[in-house]
């Protein structure tokens, strides 16, 4: 009996070593660039896109598969209109599934994490005149000096005012952490709120933004340790703990991820705000009632932003084919087009006239220069969930900014030093 | 010496033993076996096997690229270390605390409610099992209103003179909000069993405790709750998975917080996970998660299961 069931055991962990080595990835790595001969690109080539802005059927695409395919005729691009929702859990599924897509839209804080694991194919030769993109595109997309992702568009977070709100206060609209804090107590005796601000969402838009307005950064220079706890970050906290405190923003988006439908900003009863995609912003509030400002300044001026691009993994059967493709995608006649039509700022410095008849949206191009994305780590989704519980904590229960940040601080640094 | 042999017609009767046909064997239990593959089948494949999976994934270190390192119980080891997971116990063992009691006794005081002929009653039973087939993400959204400032719920407090409570942004009262709305979605079905149970109980014995002087609190003490034990076992042992396993509604409502006050066994699986990439640590949580409920389960069995 004890030799069977010993035997059992045998067989059943052998079976799971098979299968996990069943599972095992690796292989040669494909060769960067566009063969010059378009008849020796053959292959299918699955393309993950997800709504943007308004671009958000596949049927948008087709026009553009066809006159792609005038080039390269053996190439098919199979085009799947992907959700936002449960993005990161469908990709992953797909694939530990071993059914990843060839190329794949990208934000900045994907990168990282991807090219970590060694998934995703190098695109520093993909072409010759990178240097026609905004470095902050470019530099939104390389990990350790290397590009990953060929950039589409630029978002930058509005910074806007409501102009019933203004008019209800009798102020101006803020361009400064004293201007705002000066426009506070008048916004809030017109039953007003000043500002809003998401203890749910990502930090990039929320505290860090804060955080380097004040001069600091989230970690150290080498991103080996936490640098968000100096005194630039608790200024930053501070500041935003005296805006709850005095009642200035609602309570409630502190810890709930409410729709933006939802929100005070939406039911037009906030001054300011930044973050949010103008179109957007559009389709809920009279655009009449929107006044468009400079990004927000203390001791930098920056932007909340993000920027779009289109990744390659390097798994993928047909690498020169992906590369054509997504070659075509970052062609400045393409990306003119999509800008055009989806409402998002162009990533190529040689892009110019768009949103001629939009001065709010054309403005948005003279900041692009202010805008950071985020923190390129491996771990930078981690960080920030280790250290938005400290800001509640701050916030909810007012403990104190030294402190909070200090405690997130040792588990950054544990975190990063578990490598 | 006196010889004993058995009388003549014992003598034709005996024989040698006929074997009889194991009752697993029998062409009526072949029939039901064939009834029952498809569902066992898929039970082994979605059910067992990825289970089985997992508990292999957490013994290594798995990536993204299909690279397995078996790491033994380094990830057991660095779980027990981490205060992280003590935290989410911590919470998943609360919620558990005040959304079982709640979820059964609602349930419960339902089943009693709807344990009567009253015309319309089967339409009523429709609509409280509404909440069942409603979306968990549905039913996040729309309590995420009903516990707003300005939502129903402080509305009504204030009409009674209490004061507004800060349901979601208060670390003391999210997870007894969260259990509010656990109750919520799954007392229909709870109701359902229970009320099944309580029909199954004959209505001589009610009548018996009548004239013995019995009231209706004393009925329902001393007859309904002792006879429905079977069913509030079951209904047990299904809250209980359900509050160790709370994730969607946590997931819409409040993202884990304030201050990880909401956050669970089940969310850390999921950030580990799908947020960092770190498979093998989230399975690990995920076996322990498993050998929790197993033992809670086990636990209940032996307390109201062997008297049901």
């Amino acid at each position: 009996m004890r030799r069977t069931v010993r035997a059992r055991i045998t067989a059943a962990a052998g079976s799971a070593v098979l299968l996990l080595a069943a599972c095992g990835g690796g292989g040669d790595e494909p060769e960067v660039g566009v063969p010059a001969n378009a008849d020796e690109v053959s292959g299918t080539v699955v393309f993950w896109t997800y709504p943007l802005g308004v671009i958000d059927s596949v049927n948008w695409w087709q026009p553009h598969v066809e006159e792609f395919q005038e080039e390269y005729p053996d190439v098919e691009v199979e085009v799947v209109m992907q959700s936002f929702s449960n993005r990161e859990e469908a990709l992953i599924t797909a694939i530990a599934g071993g059914n990843p897509p060839d190329v794949v839209y990208f934000n900045p804080d994907f990168i990282p994490q991807f090219a970590d694991q060694d998934l995703l194919l190098p695109l520093d030769d993909l072409r010759d005149d990178w240097d026609s993109f905004y470095d902050a595109s470019l530099a939104s997309m390389t990990w350790q000096d290397t590009l990953y992702g060929a950039p589409l568009l630029m978002q930058k977070g509005v910074n806007m005012c409501h102009t019933d709100v203004m008019e209800a206060a009798g102020v101006d609209c803020p361009t400064t952490w004293e201007e705002l804090r000066a426009a506070g107590p008048a916004v809030k005796d017109a039953g007003y709120y000043l500002t809003e601000y998401s203890g749910t969402s990502t930090l990039n838009h929320s505290f860090y933004q804060y955080l380097w307005m004040a001069g600091g950064e989230v970690l150290t220079e080498d991103l080996s340790a936490a640098a968000f706890n100096g005194p630039e970050g608790v200024e930053a906290l501070e500041f935003i703990q005296e805006m709850v405190e005095n009642e200035w923003v609602p309570l409630q988006p502190i810890s709930v991820a409410e729709q933006f439908e939802q929100s005070q900003l939406a039911q037009g009863n906030v001054l300011y705000h930044s973050g949010e995609n103008l179109p957007h912003v559009r389709s809920v509030i009279d655009p009449g009632k929107i006044v468009t400002t400079e990004p927000l300044q203390h001791r930098e001026q920056v932007a909340v932003g993000s920027v779009g691009a289109w990744s390659i993994f390097d798994t993928t059967s047909s690498p020169e084919a992906a590369q054509a493709w997504v070659h075509f995608l970052s062609e400045a006649d393409f990306i003119e087009q999509f800008i055009a039509e989806s409402g998002y700022l162009p990533p190529r410095e040689d892009i110019e006239g768009l949103f001629a008849d939009d001065p709010q949206v054309a403005e948005g191009i003279d900041h692009l220069d202010y805008v950071r994305t985020g923190v390129m780590h491996p771990k930078a989704r981690e960080i920030i969930d280790v250290i938005r519980p400290h800001i509640q904590a701050a916030l909810l229960e007012g403990q104190d900014a030294q402190v909070a940040l200090d405690a997130a601080a040792a588990e950054v640094d544990a975190l990063i030093a578990r490598g | 010496m006196a010889t004993v042999t058995a009388p003549v017609d014992q003598r034709s009767t005996v024989g040698p033993p006929r074997r009889r046909r194991s009752r697993l064997t029998s062409p009526g239990a072949l029939i039901a076996y064939v009834f029952i593959l498809p569902y066992v089948a898929f039970f082994l494949l979605f059910r067992i096997l990825p289970t089985l999976y997992g508990i292999v994934l957490s013994f290594g270190d798995y990536g993204l690229s299909g690279t397995f390192e078996l790491l033994g119980l380094d990830n057991y080891q660095r779980l027990f270390a981490d205060p992280l997971f003590w935290n989410a116990l911590k919470v998943t063992g609360l919620y558990a605390a005040i959304a079982i009691p709640v979820s059964v006794t609602v349930s419960l005081a339902m089943a009693q409610l709807c344990n009567r002929v009253l015309r319309g009653m089967s339409i009523y039973r429709s609509i409280f099992f509404l909440p069942v087939v409603t979306s968990p993400v549905l039913s996040g959204l729309i309590f995420i209103w009903i516990f707003s400032a300005d939502g129903p719920i402080n509305s009504l407090l204030g009409t009674v003179g209490l004061s507004p409570g800060s349901w979601l942004q208060s670390s003391g009262l999210v997870l007894p909000a969260l259990a509010l709305v656990s109750a919520w979605m799954n007392f229909g079905y709870n109701m359902l069993i229970l009320l099944a149970g309580m029909l199954a109980i004959p209505q001589e014995y009610y009548e018996a405790a009548q004239l013995d002087g019995a009231g209706p609190w004393r009925r329902f003490r001393s007859v309904t709750l002792p006879l429905l034990k079977p069913a509030l076992f079951f209904v047990l042992v299904l809250e209980t998975v359900k509050s160790f396993q709370a994730f969607d509604t946590i997931y819409v409502m409040t993202g884990g917080g304030p201050v990880r006050a909401s956050y669970t066994l089940t969310f850390m699986v999921y950030d580990q996970g799908f947020g960092y990439f770190d498979f093998g640590y989230a399975s690990a949580v995920g076996v322990v998660l498993l050998l929790i409920t197993l033992v809670f389960s086990l636990i209940q069995r032996r307390l109201v299961g062997r008297s049901a």
